[in-house]
Parts: structure tokens; C-alpha cells; sequence
């Protein structure tokens, strides 16, 4: 249940916001004097924010189009 | 034909209705340099016109003021378009401005000097009112000329760096008289009609400062300013400057340099988050290993073998105590053996059995104890008399003093 009301919550970042949690689950496992429990839930977030980072960057659907002014 | 006098309201009445009637004084161009230069409070503008020979008094009224493309300034040298005009109660004619052309680097320099001040003064160029241009974008729009060279550029950079953002190309002239107005519209209608719009860019290739001039004129200077959606201004190439590269969030050095800055490369994003989940791979490894580390530090087999250690180790200071102690006494006895040895040397140094081999005997009364005397002998005591080899016992028959 947790899992999955956290799940709708990364969905709802920009890129940019994912991008900025990923890298900072990165920075803070770095450091010392952590929990085993807040180690791994930060690396299970951080590994969220990077699929759904990756995911993003992955769904190429480009649209390129030109306005037409008389429509 | 002499006529009879008439008022001079009637003469200043025929001379508007002759001049108004010319056809030529209805459509005239007029090149001169600007003198007199005067904002009305009115908003009407007043100035003259001249040559080295004459003078002409232009007025260009509110209305038509916004259709001029230049900031106007004194000395410029410019070519006026209009229509004569009488000013019946002051009895003098002027030239009403339809609209000013102004040519050559020199005057247009002046004209964008003098706009960049105004603005700059008004703050539309300030830093703290600068936008950030969104680093993810999903939607951009370009303003720009759907034939042109920046175009094209600007969708070659961005389909090379980025395959999920989306291009609204939104077509509009970049030159000519019309083209300020028509890139002003343009971008108050993204604004309006696209609010999901992340960024916009505005812009052209490269040009005489002429074909650029669009984007140094007010009203795109202000279009800009207003959008609520961010704005990359790119125009023309890196030493082109305009009112609009300093009135937008940011400035690029040409097109292409504006794509570039609008979307963000994502293979090279797609390498940044590989590297930062290795990171975090790496770094939760390393956190367990160090982990069971500690707890195979702690399991029973080792605390046993450390048990151990720790008493091997206090039995190593136990002997080695024990060894200190022995040698200790050890020196001790050595060194009472050693005294007592002396002592013994000095015994038998004075050991009186010596003297015996040499023909002296030892005399000790009866209780033992030794007689140097004959102080308190007396006749019929009996003394032991000790030899080398044997005692005698006597009884004194006879006591002779030494004197």
C-alpha cells in the first residue's frame, strides 16, 4: 500500500524534480552514519527516481509541428 | 485679376483647400535631419526638419507615433513620409508624419542606443527580471520565419540532442515593416493560446542591420518583457546585438546556439543517471558489506578466538611475571651469597684453630667461656686447654703473675 502511494508520488514529479531526488539519494549514501533501514529506503528511492527518470528519457514521441495560422 | 479684399481667414482657408487638393503635397517623402525634437504631453511629437538651406516643421501625431519603428533623436538624418498640412489659426503649414525611414549603420545606431537607454531606464532589461529557461522542457515554440535559414538550424540541433520535446513552429515574418508587429503578436499569442509552452525562442538568422531591425523595435522589446512563458532571444549571428537579446531571459549567440540552450542532450542525461544509480549501486554495496563485516565481527567463533587471545596473552604477562620474580630473588640470594662469602673470608681469617697448628692452645674455664686472664683464677680451678687435635682438662696447681 505504501509502496504504491509512493510510486503515484514520483509520477507526479517534472524530470527535473526526479532528477534532483535521484541525485540526491546518491549523495546522501555516500555519506556515514546511516541506518541499515534509511540506507536501503534511500536506495530503493533512488533507484525509483532513476527508472522513473529513465523511463522519461526512454519514451521518444517527438512531435514537431507548424502552426498554421488560418486553421 | 485683382479680387476684393477678404479676411485673412478666408486666404488661410483657400491656401489649406489649394495645398490640401495637390496631389503631390498629399503623398510627399522628405529626407532632412531632425532639429527641435519635442514630446508633447499630448503624446503628439513636434520637430524640424532640415537642411543646410531650409527648414520644415513636422508634426507626427499619437496615432501614427506607434507605427514608427525608430527611437527618434536629434540630428538623425531620416526620410519623412506624409501629407502637407495647414494650421489655419496660426497660419502656418506643416508636414504631417504617416512615417519615418531611417537608413545608414550611423542613424541606426543612434535610434538603438537611444531605445536601449529608455528601456533600460523603464527596467525591462533588470537581471532580477529574468526568467530561468526550464532545464526539462516538453513543449517549446520558435517564432521565426518558417522559410528561413534559423528554422531549420534550430530543429537540426534539437532533434540531435533530444527526442521527447515537442517544436511548435509558429510561423511569422522577421523582416520589413510589418514584421515587429507580427513578432510582437506572435508572441502574445503563444502566451494566450499555448500556456503549456515551456520556453520560446524568437529570433532569425543573420542580416544587415536592417533586416534585423524587427527585434530592435519596441514593441517586440515589450512582447518579450510581458511573456509569461521564457524567452531565448537569437538573432542573427555572435556580434549581433539587439533590444531583444536584452530584453529576453537570455541571449544566444545565434539560432543554433538557442536550441541548443532550450532542450537538454539526452543521451548525455541518459549517461548521468546510469552513473548516478552505479553510484548508488556502489554505494549501498560497499554500506552492506561494511555491515556484515561488522556483524561477522561480533558471531560467537569470534569472540571465542578473541577470549582466547586475551587470556594466551595474560598468561604471556603471568610467566613473564613469575620470570621477573625468580630472577629477582635469584640476584638477591647471589647477593647475600656474595656477603656472606666476605664474611666467611674474614672467619677464617681469623680462625683461631690457625694459631693452633702453630703450637697455641685456647683456655676456657669451666662453663666454656675463654680465659685471657688470671685475674680471677685461683688454685684448684679446673680449665679445658684446646689443641689443634684434642682438649685437656687441668687443674691449677699453681699461679705465677707476669709483672
Amino acid at each position: 500500500m505504501a509502496i504504491k502511494t509512493k510510486e503515484s508520488d514520483v509520477s507526479n514529479l517534472t524530470f527535473e524534480e526526479a532528477l534532483e531526488k535521484l541525485e540526491k539519494s546518491a549523495e546522501a549514501l555516500k555519506k556515514d552514519g546511516y541506518s541499515l533501514e534509511d540506507a536501503m529506503k534511500n536506495f530503493e528511492e533512488g533507484i525509483e527516481y532513476y527508472n522513473y527518470c529513465n523511463k522519461i528519457l526512454t519514451m521518444a514521441k517527438q512531435k514537431i509541428e507548424v502552426y498554421n495560422k488560418n486553421q | 485679376m485683382a479680387i476684393k479684399p477678404i479676411k485673412v481667414s478666408q486666404l488661410n482657408g483657400y491656401i489649406k483647400r489649394v495645398l490640401q487638393s495637390d496631389p503631390l503635397l498629399g503623398n510627399v517623402s522628405v529626407i532632412g535631419e531632425i532639429s527641435n525634437l519635442k514630446y508633447h504631453g499630448t503624446g503628439h511629437v513636434y520637430f524640424t526638419l532640415k537642411d543646410e538651406n531650409s527648414k520644415l516643421n513636422c508634426f507626427l501625431p499619437y496615432e501614427n507615433l506607434k507605427d514608427i519603428r525608430y527611437e527618434l533623436s536629434d540630428g538623425m538624418q531620416i526620410t519623412v513620409n506624409g501629407y502637407i498640412y495647414l494650421y489655419e489659426r496660426g497660419g502656418s503649414y506643416s508636414l504631417n508624419v504617416r512615417d519615418i525611414i531611417i537608413e545608414g549603420t550611423g542613424n541606426l545606431s543612434i535610434a538603438f542606443q537611444k531605445l536601449k537607454d529608455k528601456l533600460k531606464k523603464e527596467g525591462l532589461f533588470d537581471e532580477k527580471q529574468k526568467k530561468k529557461i526550464p532545464f526539462f522542457p516538453k513543449k517549446i515554440a520558435v517564432i521565426t520565419s518558417e522559410t528561413g535559414a534559423a528554422v531549420q538550424d534550430i530543429i537540426k540541433i534539437i532533434k540531435s540532442r533530444n527526442n521527447i520535446v515537442d517544436v511548435l513552429i509558429y510561423p511569422c515574418i522577421v523582416q520589413g515593416p510589418n514584421a515587429a508587429k507580427e513578432i510582437s503578436n506572435s508572441i502574445d499569442e503563444v502566451n494566450r493560446l499555448f500556456p503549456d509552452i515551456d520556453t520560446i525562442i524568437v529570433g532569425r538568422g543573420g542580416g544587415s542591420i536592417e533586416e534585423l531591425w524587427a527585434f530592435n523595435e519596441e514593441i517586440v522589446a515589450r512582447s518579450i518583457f510581458a511573456s509569461i512563458i521564457p524567452v531565448i532571444s537569437a538573432v542573427g549571428h555572435e556580434t549581433d546585438f539587439t533590444i531583444s537579446d536584452f530584453a529576453a531571459d537570455v541571449r544566444a549567440e545565434t539560432p543554433s546556439a538557442a536550441a541548443q540552450m532550450a532542450v537538454p542532450d539526452i543521451e548525455a542525461l541518459k549517461q548521468y543517471i546510469n552513473s548516478e544509480v552505479m553510484q548508488l549501486n556502489h554505494s549501498i554495496e560497499n554500506y552492506i558489506k561494511y555491515l556484515e563485516i561488522k556483524v561477522q565481527s561480533n558471531n560467537i567463533e569470534t569472540l571465542k578466538i578473541n577470549l582466547e587471545n586475551r587470556i594466551n596473552i595474560n598468561i604471556i604477562k603471568a610467566e613473564n611475571l613469575y620470570k621477573n620474580l625468580e630472577n629477582l630473588v635469584k640476584q638477591k640470594f647471589s647477593s647475600y651469597e656474595s656477603v656472606i662469602n666476605n664474611y666467611k673470608t674474614t672467619l677464617d681469617a681469623f680462625n683461631p684453630y690457625n694459631i693452633m697448628d702453630r703450637g697455641y692452645a685456647a683456655v676456657t674455664d669451666e662453663k666454656g667461656i675463654l680465659v685471657s686472664s688470671i685475674a680471677k683464677l685461683k688454685k684448684g680451678d679446673f680449665l679445658t686447654a684446646k689443641l689443634k687435635d684434642g682438649e685437656i682438662d687441668c687443674k691449677i696447681e699453681y699461679i705465677r703473675r707476669i709483672n
